[in-house]
């Protein structure tokens, strides 16, 4: 009876990931792959002597690195991560400054770091990193976490900390990380009070860094449509070759493909959006593929959502599961909405890849890793699982 | 509430705001498709779309030989795209070819191609020749592009530059023929629907639309490329010799107005405009007014004839070569006391001449002058083209009937006095001048011709007639008598214009002109000659009219009508003290001179016999005769690398 329970406790323990999260990230891979290689012909034409099969093949490479992770991952229990997690988010932060200081000496902001002629960007790694340790943090000071010294100002110097240094250079993934971070919070229920504090301090924070920078005040100016700062050369951001110039293009890609699409490779507006293969990787999407395409694509990532939060978080066998669930699938599910709210013009322009979509290789290995942690969440999963906590 | 449910509604919460998210998307995605489709699919088309233009040659202007005076001339522009598949492979052979094709080292087009700007484009040499780019298309290389410029290119030199005019940049014409029927010589040019992209870049795409040029048509002249030379020739040789300032001559049919050759002095190179002066690119022969002088006097004569006031052997008395009208003294050159009125004209009598019109009304003498032609343009099909001024009678003061009668108070341009004569040589008929005869596309089929036009009849029949053996009085006795040609009649007259030189008419400063036609009974040519500001003589008998004479005796050969009535011995009437006996090929200076001779209008064998004779060894290309060489006149004479051009 013993060794039978013992099998199947094996057995509960190793249990299948969950299928629909995995076809879903497949799916996602297998349109960025057929979009990205169509969408980086201009650059191949732009970059001497280089064919797009060479960016397809580069593509590929980054995809099976991140689904490996990801597969890997699945493996690693996720209470063995969350041990590692602040020594992780330590060396991800001292990865941070080391990029702002190396690039204090050549000369020029620079997000990437060269390990070995492959460039990374340690603001991916953070992000991952954060998630993780926050979430522990946050399970570890259950019993007292409406306390402000005890539980909110250890997590507030971690996410400052983290978020200011990405944020110096990469406001939009700043942002975009704080919200991820406020939801977990708000999920790991945390005073609304004090994420209320969070929130204004992340405004804060946000206008600072506006302020300092006229080109991104200037397109902040240009979505809402009115001076707000002073100093920012709206006028200049709005012309042909400005913001105004990126929104116009996308909404062009959009009209061009109407509801069923221009057809696959066929995209005009490849060679007018700056980045189509990253920033502007949706709006290349619906212009191939039509507005029926870009639904498509949404439906993915909201059926990911879902799965992540209602059945992976809920059945998640600890309060740690449950948290991490929810942050994984909230920061990977947000860029791809975010992303999409770019393109089609609801949101400020700012230059957010789409997760599994888009081209570019740190991003592409972080969401890897983040949907691996959910994977194997999802193999500690029972029906009784809910009883545990 | 259980930290866990705690946990889960605060979850679900934020799903929620979640997932209006995509619907938002959805909303936004929908709008833009639903209300703004139309006019940002036309942003779209209007932005990736572009047409380039492809030039269409351009047509030829022939002389009425067919021989090209003006052509185009294909040079190709060599450029590759290094990145198409196939042109990596064949790169070191194709530009170790290309280095001995062009005379460049292979290393500076592998420079070129390394240093590139452009990824997909890179322009390696420009000028090829048609040889070069055919030689280049048998090599078969990929990512090679060749593309045509059209050039325009005179294959004379400045033969007839005032009439073919000349093209500017852009291929459009900007003075002569190439001007006035620039439309017919520009063509169509085509397109082709490129691609562009955002950074400007074009590139053909598979499916475009190309519509292909039409290349302009072909303008047939009625100037013969020999004649032109040998008038250019002489009217250079005239103006060098009278010391003139310029000089113009017009060489016409009377019958059909078509105009055989027109040349100015100075010229220019059409192919390189810019340097010249406005001056030497001016057609003085119909953008030039001046006061004719003497050899107006064909109204007055013409006027008094018809009306029946004098006959040609009635009386005229010049007295001691002075009179006065209304105050003013007119003079003759020499006093010829009393005269008939044929040697009024041949002897170019002012004050016969004025005595003769006083007895015309002013009216009648006003109404022959306009008439004529004067103070119209002719209608000539070449740009630029002035009308000249005649006074209407209520403008007119006491003495002006008396000045008109011998060319002043009045402006004619050359075309206009030499109209007027054709009128006198073809029996009273004011033709239109022209100078294209046919419209031929670029298959050599007349799509249009040009039909000779009478503008008016201005006298009669009967009068010219009479009035021809008067003007061949002027040659064989009177003041032309340096016209004359062995065995040719010529008919024609004189003029000698003062003109004003601060404010005074001066006679230092003159226009001296010859206006004829021959043969005098069946007139083939009418030519007339100007000289501006003559220093070696003022009058037109002394430097137009041997100008004339050699220009005639060289076109005589030229018109089977003309050899056949030239008589066998020379002429009675020839004055040996005046005229110049020198055959053509007596022009060239003897020995051997320092520079060298004007060997144009020769024909190519006595050119290249004199300078045999002198060890150079020309080189030659064509036939015929010599209408362009290397070294100009004028220049030292080298004793290697004499460049003659011929043509028939």
């Amino acid at each position: 009876m013993s060794v039978i329970q013992s099998l199947r406790h094996k057995v509960t323990d190793r249990a299948p990931a969950d299928k629909y999260v995995v076809w879903i990230v497949l799916a996602l891979s297998a349109v960025g792959v057929v979009a990205v290689y169509s969408a980086v012909t201009y650059l191949a034409e732009v970059r001497a002597g280089t064919e797009p099969v060479h960016f397809l093949l580069r593509h590929l490479v980054r995809v099976g690195i991140a689904l490996g992770a990801m597969g890997g991952v699945s493996l690693i229990d996720y209470r063995t991560l969350a041990r590692y997690s602040r020594v992780a988010l330590v060396g991800a932060l001292l990865l941070l400054v080391a990029v702002k200081v190396v690039g204090l000496f050549s000369g020029g902001a620079d997000r990437w770091l060269q390990i070995a002629g492959i460039g990374f960007q340690p603001s991916e790694l953070a992000r991952v990193a954060l998630i993780f340790y926050v979430a522990v943090l946050l399970v570890k000071k259950q019993d007292y976490v409406k306390s402000f010294s005890r539980t909110f100002l250890p997590v507030l110097v971690w996410v400052g900390l983290t978020v200011g240094l990405i944020g110096l250079d990469d406001l939009s993934t700043a942002l975009m990380l704080l919200l991820g971070v406020l939801l977990m919070s708000f999920v790991g229920r945390v005073s609304l009070l004090q994420i209320g504090g969070l929130v204004v301090l992340g405004g804060a924070l946000a206008f600072g860094v506006l302020s300092t920078s006229p080109d991104r005040a200037a397109r902040l100016e240009a979505y809402l449509g009115m001076n707000l700062f002073p100093n920012t050369d709206t006028e200049q951001v709005m012309s042909a070759r400005g913001e105004q110039y990126q929104s116009r293009q996308a909404r062009m890609a959009f009209a061009a493909g109407g509801l069923t699409g221009v057809g696959p490779g066929k995209s005009v507006q490849r060679d007018f959006l700056p980045e189509p293969y990253n920033d502007f990787i949706f709006a290349i999407i619906a212009e191939e593929y039509g507005i029926f395409g870009a639904l498509v694509l949404l439906a993915g990532f909201f059926v990911l959502l879902f799965r992540g939060c209602l059945r992976i978080a809920r059945d998640a066998p600890d309060p740690l599961g449950l948290l991490l669930a929810v942050g994984v699938t909230t920061l990977v599910v947000t860029y791809g909405f975010v992303h999409a709210g770019v393109a089609s013009g609801l949101l400020p322009v700012t230059g957010l890849p789409m997760p599994f979509v888009s081209y570019g290789g740190t991003s592409l290995l972080a969401n890897g890793i983040m949907i691996g942690v959910l994977l194997n969440i999802s193999r500690h999963a029972g029906p009784s699982s809910a009883e545990r906590i | 509430m259980k930290p866990k449910d705690q946990i889960l509604a605060r979850m679900y919460v934020a799903l929620t705001l979640l997932g209006l998210a995509p619907l938002a998307i959805a909303v936004q995605m929908g709008q833009i498709v639903l209300t703004e489709t139309d006019t940002l699919r036309d942003q779209v088309r209007a932005q990736a779309r572009s047409s380039v233009t492809i030039p269409a040659m351009r047509g030829a202007i022939l002389d009425r030989n067919g021989r090209g005076l003006a052509t185009n001339t294909a040079r190709y522009d060599l450029s590759v795209d290094p990145t198409v598949e196939g042109f990596q492979k064949q790169a070191g052979t194709f530009f170790d070819k290309l280095g001995t094709l062009t005379g460049v080292s292979a290393s500076r087009y592998r420079r070129q191609v390394r240093n590139r700007h452009s990824p997909q484009y890179v322009k390696l040499r420009e000028e090829l020749t048609p040889g070069q780019h055919e030689t280049i298309q048998e090599w078969d290389v990929p990512g090679v592009i060749l593309t045509p410029e059209f050039g325009r290119r005179y294959n004379y030199g400045t033969t007839a530059a005032h009439v073919i005019g000349h093209v500017g940049d852009g291929g459009h014409g900007l003075a002569g023929l190439e001007l006035a029927y620039d439309d017919t010589l520009t063509g169509t040019p085509g397109r082709r629907i490129v691609r562009r992209d955002r950074s400007g870049r074009i590139e053909a795409y598979v499916g475009g639309t190309v519509v292909q040029p039409e290349r302009g048509d072909d303008l047939l002249l009625t100037l013969d490329l020999t004649r032109q030379a040998a008038l250019e020739n002489e009217l250079r040789r005239g103006v060098r010799e009278s010391g003139a300032e310029w000089g113009t001559a017009v060489a016409m049919d009377p019958s059909t107005g078509g105009i055989l050759a027109l040349a100015n002095v100075p010229t220019y190179d059409p192919s390189r405009p810019g340097r010249a002066s406005a001056a030497a690119r001016r057609n003085r022969a119909l953008t030039d007014r001046f006061e004719p002088g003497s050899t107006f006097k064909l109204v007055g004569a013409t006027a008094a004839i018809e009306q029946d006031l004098v006959s040609l052997d009635d009386s005229v008395e010049t007295g001691d070569g002075w009179a006065v009208f209304h105050g003013y003294t007119m003079k003759d050159v020499q006093a010829h006391g009393t005269i008939s009125f044929a040697d009024v004209i041949a002897k170019s009598s002012n004050v016969g001449m004025a005595k003769t019109v006083t007895k015309l009304d002013r009216g009648t003498f006003y109404q022959y002058a306009r008439n004529m032609g004067f103070s119209q343009p002719t209608w000539v099909d070449l740009p630029g083209e002035v009308g000249g001024v005649l006074k209407r009678t209520p403008q007119w003061s006491a003495t002006t009937q008396t000045s008109m009668a011998i060319g002043y108070e009045v402006s004619v341009t050359p075309l206009q006095l030499l109209t007027a004569y054709s009128a006198l040589a073809n029996g009273g008929l004011i033709k239109r001048p022209y100078v294209v005869a046919e419209r031929r596309d670029v298959t050599g089929k007349t799509l249009w011709k040009n039909e000779p036009e009478t503008i008016r009849r201005a006298f009669r029949q009967e009068t010219a007639d009479t009035l021809r053996s008067a003007f061949k009085r002027v040659v064989e006795r009177g003041t032309g008598t340096n016209a004359q040609v062995e065995g040719l009649r010529v008919a024609g007259k004189t003029g000698t214009a003062l003109q004003v030189a601060e404010g005074e008419y001066s006679a230092d400063e003159t226009r001296a002109s010859f206006v004829g036609f021959f043969p005098a009974d069946a007139p083939e040519v009418a030519l007339l000659v100007v000289l501006g500001s003559p220093t070696g003589g003022p009058h037109g008998g002394e430097v137009a009219a041997p100008v004339f004479r050699r220009v005639a005796r060289r076109w005589a050969g030229t018109f089977p009508t003309v050899v056949a009535r030239t008589t066998p011995e020379p002429s009675s009437v020839s004055a040996a003290s005046s005229v110049d006996a020198r055959s053509p090929t007596d022009t060239l200076p003897p020995g051997r001179p320092d520079v060298m001779p004007d060997l144009t209008g020769l024909s190519t064998r006595r050119a290249v016999t004199w300078l045999r004779e002198r060890d150079i060894e020309p080189q030659l290309q064509g036939m015929g005769t010599v209408v362009q060489q290397r070294p100009r006149p004028g220049a030292a004479l080298p004793t290697t690398r004499v460049l003659l051009t011929a043509a028939e």
